[in-house]
């Protein structure tokens, strides 16, 4: 069966992975970009996949030089497109097996 | 070593104000960023373009260029391009973890700064991230395997400069279950750091490889079964194959083409439970048609009298 590992990674240890400063991971967090486990605890908890999300957003935010408004709109519709043409892609299979 | 035109990579003149510059990069950062861009050479071209960025937008860096760039013009300006003896960047400034994978251009006018200068990389740097796609085959998904991967890493000196790049090899458990766009994260697996920094993580970026017979949707299968047209009419059992062991099916009488018939739990794992398997049903014309056929065909005609375009005529 699946084996759930969940990994948490504290703000601190995330400081140093994604070179961010506390003012801009509240800023991050306050965008909804990524959420910790407790928004209320004296140090904040990400799994996994927030802090995939915290890396790219750092690195979108020093290489496209828009605000972290900006990086939030752009990761939203970047990862929904993802998800369009991942969709589309399957589909395109899926009707090459119908059609002659 | 080639020179680089930055002012020509950004498309602004050489006098530009620091203001025209950062536009003229935003602009073509969000034209070229390989997360967005779909144009082939995005990487590349990006890569170009963020190099004359990290230059031009800094003060100290982009007075150093200036005067090689005047001192090159004086000289014709053509040929392959060497930095002058002792050349030394001006600003010593630190190490910019944006600055890797940058030309030899580049290199070779700024990097100088990191060995000698103050701020340097004496203080360490953690390594890099690197992401991999790791090809798995559905099969694969349904249970916990064990694959070989191998991959290739930049490997940096203790100041921080790119020496060389080796291969590196690792067993991976790739657990069941995973999903198509799924990352993996490897731990302390990507480049070394430096000084006591710890090493960058690998991420592998689950991308599952389209199955000859079997499409994925969600934690579902589909496989699309052809029928012969008696088939679909007075129906059949058929053997249906699953990512295990085959299974066989029953196909009720009357079934219509395009029919989705389920199998609970012959789907892929997931967190949620097992998916199912849902069979498609493709009804297939015969090939070629002798006579004695056709007149079969002509008597179902004359007794169905079944206008399947009924609908249209209202």
């Amino acid at each position: 069966m699946v084996s759930e590992v969940k990994v948490t990674v504290c703000s601190t240890e995330l400081y140093q992975l994604a070179a961010i400063s506390d003012q801009d991971l509240a800023e991050l967090v306050g965008h909804g970009i990524a959420q910790p486990h407790d928004q209320q605890a004296v140090e904040w908890q990400f799994d996994e996949a927030a802090v995939a999300q915290i890396t790219r957003a750092v690195r979108l935010r020093r290489e496209l030089q828009v605000d972290w408004a900006g990086i939030a709109l752009a990761l939203e519709l970047l990862n929904e497109l993802e998800g369009l043409r991942r969709e589309n892609d399957a589909l395109r299979r899926r009707l090459e097996r119908l059609e002659e | 070593m080639e020179f680089k035109d930055y002012y020509a990579l950004l498309g602004v003149e050489p006098e530009a104000d620091e203001a025209t510059i950062k536009t003229a990069y935003r602009r073509l950062a969000r034209k070229y960023h390989p997360d967005i861009s779909q144009e082939k050479d995005a990487e590349a071209r990006f890569k170009e373009v963020a190099e004359a960025w990290q230059v031009l937008k800094d003060p100290d860096k982009r007075a150093d260029y200036d005067q090689l760039r005047a001192m090159r013009s004086q000289q014709g300006g053509r040929g392959p391009f060497e930095a002058p003896p002792g050349w030394q960047p001006s600003d010593g400034g630190g190490f910019d973890p944006s600055d890797a994978g940058f030309s030899d251009f580049f290199e070779s006018l700024f990097s100088g700064a990191r060995q000698g200068g103050r701020g340097g990389s004496a203080s360490g740097r953690r390594g890099r991230d690197v992401e991999i796609d790791l090809p798995v085959f559905l099969e694969d998904t349904v249970s916990s395997e064990t694959k070989p991967i191998s991959f290739r890493l930049p490997e940096y000196n203790q100041y921080g400069e790119l020496i060389g790049e080796a291969t590196k090899s690792l067993n991976v458990k790739i657990p069941a279950g995973v999903t198509d766009g799924e990352r993996i994260r490897l731990k302390g697996q990507g480049t070394a750091g430096v000084g006591d920094m710890p090493a960058g993580d690998v991420y592998l970026r689950i991308r599952l490889v389209p199955h000859p017979l079997f499409d994925v949707e969600g934690h579902n299968l589909i496989v699309t079964v052809p029928l012969a047209p008696w088939e679909a009419a007075l129906g059949t059992k058929v053997e249906v194959p699953t990512l295990t062991t085959p299974i066989n099916l029953s196909i009720p009488a009357h079934s219509q083409n395009g029919k989705k018939l389920r199998i609970a739990g012959k789907g892929l794992p997931s967190k949620a439970g097992q998916g199912d398997l849902f069979v498609l049903l493709k009804v297939v014309m015969p090939p070629a048609t002798s006579d004695d056929i056709n007149q079969l065909w002509e008597q179902l005609a004359e007794k169905a009298s079944f206008d399947p375009r009924a609908q249209w005529s209202r």
